[in-house]
């Protein structure tokens, strides 16, 4: 933050920086790093520079903004005795007091996915009239083909009639990625930036959209061509709603798991291998008694285990300045294939479809030992995970990593395992290697995958 | 007021953090992020590890009874070069390419490599009278480039320009990183291809060349873009500053004099709320600069009148500059760049497209400067210096659109978007400032709209 511009140094042009002091209402240049303590309080860490040449002046602006956010686990969210919904993103002490005690309505508008609407709707309303909330519940078909500029228009629109504060009513969003990914757009687009709350209902969300920056919705027929880079204030976290998720739609969101095991952590890998169809058959709640408590356990550390993991990717490289990301592993390929095939894939399925793909090239390169495959595409199919496409094609493929080029600066940036929760990121994969694998990939998957049955 | 990230994770560390739920007390840890061969590992404060690169950013991890709750601090650093140049247009110059590329030898390997490739959207007047000569640029140093002239007016500043835009960007196929969209025009312009390089790609690099005197002070030294929605001004948009501003005032030769005046308001609204020098050079040398287009502004020459357009132009960057690179985002509503746009949104969109931007700021201010007239604030001789000064740069002082409802309504509207309070800057002096939070009391309002009218609803509009 706040680097002087070297090359301006090496220049014949004398570069003069500045520091931004508040004086009353108003803020001075004033010359020089060093500042009067007296007025330390008041310094901005943004930092002018300047520099006069013959054509005129260039002014540098270097202004560093924080982004801060929460993501919270809560139990019992909709519990009308919890206060999370309302106030769990205050984090100032003595907003939070004074809030309590004024008397002044709360208000919230919200955005529910339908389908989340059909099942929970009943309970947000009964939780927001207990807590005398003026509130507006928006419920829309949040689905990938929905997933567009038009949604989120819409919800715009209803925004805008609603009269929301600038600053202390944030829009909460419940549903799953799709839902959270349109309303953070919108919400981001709102006089340039209001704040927004995100309720995952999907393990997906849960673990990956819930904690991240990114929102986005379709264009051009293009996965997230449109978006922004601004988190919500926060992100509340509440394991239950994943009880009414259909089986299929939690192994989409163990795919998400998966990859940050396998990038990052072998005790996540371990422990979904050794309890995957638990979590499955418990769809990661407590109260199972052909599992006992230690089904919750393994929950719990198995979402944490993958937030924290997430969190530590995402945090120092928020704005995806660094274009190598471990995260991107199952997000070469699974865009095109998840477009091409629409509705028919999930995301977590694509995306573990490309990762099983992908394990196929660390091994053809020596990176993984053909038991540590095994050992993978067994936890893949355990977790009831599909590890091939037909769509998947070696086309598909190739021009799935030219777009990659494209879209990353000239280099491929292929995250690949390097050892069970260990990876690195390589540019000089040879076609040889990526073909051989796709063979080896059909050879000897292609027949489970007629098994499966969801396609 | 803002704060630095340093100052924010430590008022975290002195640990006065209460946990949502009403428990009284949790663990909390904090974790530095650190990159060991490309993956980024969490490590508590208190061990230190030499290896690996250190980020910026944070994670506070609290635990209690009711689950673990994460707090991520993470700075983005927003650098921007605003670039007063000449002869942009002359094929012969680097900056219109080069000039958002800050090291001298990333240029140079820049300049060398495979073919270069711009997108540029121009405003469909400029182009008129500028279109062959940027075709002549790109086309004499061989950039494979597509420009799109469009109609950026107030009427069209919608998002469907913006999708547009982004529709002929995606077919023309740009790189993530270093084929930055070009956007020539004025403010409408400027912002409505803002918004598009924010939104594709979640970010795409652009820049700004203003072709307006109001542009190069205002719209181009700052983050802001948008558009209008719902019949209000720039309810959409981002913070996403351009990655340059090229700053050529040659293009003010084809402005018609009305878009000068237009654009000299906003400099005046600097000089009221920060720099009376600036406003005596206005006030002396308005008509001048006026009639001579505000020629010769960016060179160090000896003539005199060259030199107050030099330095006025100058003034009005940085005062600008000053007031928005420590409040890029906004996160305080208290600005003093908000003079005269607290009720001219409201007035501009009523009466589209009759006033200019500039036009409906000045009737802000000089109904906002009888209010500070009629507080006590301002004496009648400065308010009349201000006034006479507005009329000498023949900008409207009056609208008979502007009305008691209009103004009480925007002052409501205000309040509203202002999380709670009015922040009115008004002047107390000339060339100096304050922000007011409580709303103006009904009769001091009622008095000086009167007073307002009474005196200057001959003037007329503009």
């Amino acid at each position: 933050m706040g680097k002087d511009q070297q090359e301006d140094n090496k220049t014949k042009q004398k570069t003069s920086e500045f520091s931004l002091v508040r004086v009353k209402s108003t803020w001075k240049c004033k010359l020089g790093k060093k500042i009067n303590k007296d007025t330390a309080g008041c310094v901005s860490p943004a930092k002018i520079y300047e520099s006069i040449t013959e054509k005129g002046t260039t002014w540098t602006v270097v202004s560093p903004i924080t982004f801060t956010y929460k993501v919270t686990e809560t139990q019992g969210l909709l519990d009308p005795s919890n206060d999370t919904l309302l106030l769990g993103h205050i984090t100032d002490p003595q907003q939070l007091e004074d809030i309590k005690k004024s008397n002044k309505p709360i208000r919230r508008f919200l955005v529910a996915d339908q389908e989340v609407y059909k099942i929970y709707g009943t309970k947000i309303i009964e939780y927001l009239e207990v807590n005398d909330v003026v509130y507006k519940i928006l419920a829309l078909p949040t689905t990938e083909e929905n997933k567009s500029m038009e949604m989120a228009l819409k919800i715009l629109e209803e925004v805008n009639n609603f009269s929301l504060d600038r600053r202390t009513e944030p829009i909460i969003a419940i549903g799953g990625g799709v839902c959270l990914d349109i309303v953070g757009l919108a919400a981001s687009l709102y006089r340039r930036r209001t704040p927004y709350i995100r309720v995952p209902t999907t393990l997906l969300s849960y673990i990956d959209a819930s904690v991240g920056a990114k929102t986005g919705v379709n264009f051009a027929n293009c996965k997230n061509k449109l978006g922004a880079y601004i988190p919500p204030t926060a992100a509340f976290l509440d394991l239950s709603f994943i009880q009414t998720v259909p089986r299929r739609h939690i192994s989409n969101g163990l795919a998400e798991m998966l990859k940050m095991a396998l990038m990052k952590h072998r005790g996540l890998f371990e422990l979904l291998e050794k309890h995957g169809c638990m979590l499955l058959d418990t769809k990661f709640q407590a109260n199972n008694s052909a599992y006992g408590c230690s089904s919750f356990k393994a929950a719990s550390q198995a979402t944490r285990i993958a937030i924290t993991t997430m969190l530590e990717e995402l945090a120092p490289n928020l704005w995806e300045d660094d274009l190598n990301r471990l995260v991107d592993f199952g997000h070469l390929i699974s865009p095109a294939l998840e477009m091409k095939v629409l509705p028919s894939l999930l995301h977590g399925e694509a995306v573990n479809i490309d990762m099983s793909y992908m394990v196929y090239v660390s091994q053809e390169s020596g990176l993984l030992t053909e038991e540590e495959k095994q050992r993978i595409i067994s936890c893949m199919v355990g977790l009831e995970l599909p590890v091939w496409h037909e769509a998947c094609t070696m086309e598909l493929i190739q021009k799935s990593l030219q777009d990659r080029l494209k879209h990353s600066g000239g280099l491929v940036r292929m995250p690949l395992p390097i050892g069970l929760g260990q990876a690195e990121i390589f540019n000089n994969t040879s076609y040889e290697i990526l073909h051989k694998a796709y063979k080896k990939w059909c050879d000897e998957l292609s027949v489970s995958s007629d098994s499966s049955g969801d396609h | 007021m803002t704060e630095s990230a340093s100052d924010i994770w430590s008022s975290w560390d002195s640990g006065s953090m209460i946990s949502k739920n009403n428990s009284s007390c949790s663990q909390q840890t904090r974790f530095n992020l650190v990159q060991v061969k490309g993956a980024w590992n969490r490590q508590p404060e208190q061990s230190q590890t030499a290896e690996g690169k250190l980020s910026d950013a944070k994670i506070y991890e609290n635990k209690s009874e009711h689950g673990v709750s994460w707090t991520v601090f993470s700075p983005i650093t927003f650098t921007y070069r605003v670039i007063q140049c000449k002869n942009i247009l002359d094929p012969s110059d680097d900056t219109l390419l080069w000039g958002h590329v800050g090291d001298d030898e990333l240029k140079g390997t820049l300049i060398n490599s495979k073919p270069v490739k711009r997108f540029v959207v121009i405003d469909e007047t400029v182009n008129q009278l500028y279109g062959s000569w940027v075709t002549q640029y790109f086309e004499a140093r061989q950039v494979v480039h597509k420009i799109l002239p469009l109609p950026t007016t107030e009427e069209n500043k919608s998002l469907e320009l913006v999708t547009k835009i982004l529709q002929e960007v995606h077919q023309f196929g740009i790189d993530r990183r270093s084929e930055p969209i070009i956007a020539i025009g004025g403010g409408v312009c400027l912002d409505v291809v803002g918004l598009a390089a924010s939104l594709y790609r979640r970010r795409t690099p652009y820049i700004r060349v203003p072709t307006t005197v109001l542009s190069y002070i205002d719209a181009s030294v700052g983050a802001k873009t948008g558009v209008n929605f719902a019949g209000g001004k720039n309810k959409l948009g981002s913070y996403i500053p351009p990655v340059a501003t090229f700053l050529d005032c040659s293009f003010f030769q084809t402005l018609p004099p009305r878009q000068i005046s237009n654009g000299m308001a906003e400099m005046l609204k600097m000089a009221l709320m920060k720099h009376r020098g600036l406003f005596e050079l206005l006030e002396a040398d308005g008509r001048r600069l006026l009639s001579t287009k505000m020629q010769s502004c960016d060179t160090s020459s000896s003539s005199e009148h060259e030199h107050s357009a030099t330095v006025s132009i100058r003034i009005a960057i940085e005062t600008m500059l000053e007031e928005l690179a420590p409040n890029l985002w906004e996160d305080d509503l208290d600005r003093l760049v908000d003079f005269g746009h607290l009720i001219s949104p409201e007035l501009e969109m009523r009466v589209l497209p009759a006033l200019l931007h500039g036009e409906a700021v000045n009737i802000d201010m000089s109904f906002m400067v009888y209010v500070s007239h009629q507080k006590g604030l301002l004496t009648a001789d400065e308010k009349n210096r201000i006034i006479r000064c507005m009329l000498g740069l023949d900008l409207p002082v009056w609208h008979q659109d502007c009305t008691l409802a209009l103004v009480q309504k925007s002052l409501r509207e205000r309040l509203k978007h202002s999380a709670g309070s009015v922040r009115m800057p008004l002047p107390t002096g000339l060339g100096r400032a304050e922000i007011f939070h409580d709303m103006i009391e009904d009769n001091i309002l009622c008095q000086a709209y009167a007073k307002w009218t009474d005196e200057l609803s001959s003037s007329g509009n503009k």
